[in-house]
Parts: C-alpha cells; structure tokens; sequence
C-alpha cells in the first residue's frame, strides 16, 4: 500500500497543466476586460488601469516569445522574406486601426493629421519591434531544437 | 484488457504495480480500461515490471480493434 499523500504522478500533472491552461486564458481574458471597462466605459486616468495593461502586455509578449523559443514553431527554412513583410503589415493595419477607433470612437477625440502621423508612426515602430524580436527568438528556438537533435 | 491480464497472471494488484513504476492505483486503472493514454516511458516501465514487451501490453491487433 503506497504511503504517499498525494497521488501525483503523469496524469495527475496533464490535467493540472490543462485546468492551469484554462484558467490562465480566463484569467487573461478578464483582465482584458476590466482594463477596457476601466478605460473606456468608466474613463479612469491612466493610473487606475496601467498596471493592469503593463500586466496583460508582458504576459502576451512572454507567451508568444516562449511559445516560438520553445517548441521551435516556425521552421526558418520555409520563412520567405514576403511573410515578414505581411505579417508587420497586418500589424501595422490592426494596430493603427485599433489605435485610431480608440481616440475616434472610444475616447471621442477629434483626430486631426499631425496626431494620426504621430501614431501611426508609433505603431509603425512597435509592430518593427514585435516582428523583428519575435522573429529573431523564432529562428533561435528552431536552432535550439536542431541543435538537441544533432 | 492485456495489461490487466498481464498483472493478474503476475500475481500484482492494481496498488502493487502502481507502486513499482510511481503512479497512483487511479492512473492504473485507467490504462487498464483504456481511459488515459500513458507515456512512453510509462508504458516502458510497466512493460519492464510485467516482464513483458511493449506490443504484448499496448499493440492491438485487427482482432482486437
């Protein structure tokens, strides 16, 4: 008869990772939400809900970063050039687009020329940022799995 | 079905085998009904305290399916 307390073994350890797999997206999801609440429908100062963004943007930036590092996702060999290029112009579209209905729509600013320069250049250069980070953290964790391989 | 064979003819409760190889009597008994699918390293370490071959324990054959 086992003297163990606690019965944790391989299968006990799958279904914790896939209840913390779970909690972890609701988790992010409402902090999400109570962000958006806070900024657009209760329209607090950037004090009361930055803490809360800085939390949702690390943990997303993270997440994707150790999800390329580790699993080596992108097989660098089949990345062309015209990819890259797509892939910072969707984030280019979506940022500005997101950022432009932000102040538009949400914050109801009237734009005018200077100020949408002014973002899309921001968004211009964090979408570099993002793409080229990714990207270049993408090809090392292809490289760390061929290298185990070897 | 042929793991729970395989323990009976090994005079080796369920406990007993879940013991040997580090899991609980649950995990066992979930192999054995076919409700969890167990790693390979598992299925080694029962195949090893069974005596017994991996395609003994885990292979189906079209009988079987």
């Amino acid at each position: 008869m086992s003297k163990r307390i606690l019965n944790l073994d391989e299968r006990g350890m799958g279904i914790i990772r896939q209840i913390s797999t779970v909690l972890y997206v609701i988790t992010l999801y409402s902090l999400i939400a109570v962000q958006l609440y806070r900024q657009f429908a209760l329209h607090q100062p950037n004090e009361e809900w930055n803490d809360i963004a800085i939390i949702i943007t690390f943990n997303v930036i993270v997440w994707l970063g150790a999800v390329l590092y580790l699993t080596g996702l992108v097989n660098p060999r089949n990345v062309k050039l015209r990819y890259l290029i797509a892939g910072f112009i969707g984030f280019v579209l979506i940022g500005f687009a997101f950022t432009v209905f932000k102040y538009s729509v949400l914050l109801q600013q009237k734009l005018v020329m200077r100020h949408v320069l002014d973002y899309l250049l921001t968004v211009v250069k964090i979408s570099a940022l993002l793409v080229i980070s990714w990207g270049l953290i993408a090809y090392l964790g292809n490289l760390r799995i061929e290298k185990r391989i070897d | 079905m042929k793991l729970r064979l395989a323990r009976v003819e090994k005079n080796l409760s369920q406990q007993q085998l879940a013991d040997i190889v580090e899991v609980s009597r649950q995990t066992i008994g979930l192999v054995e009904k076919g409700g969890y699918n167990p790693t390979l390293s598992l299925c080694i370490k029962i195949a090893k305290a069974l005596d017994r071959t991996l395609d003994d324990l885990f292979w189906e054959d079209g009988d079987d399916e």
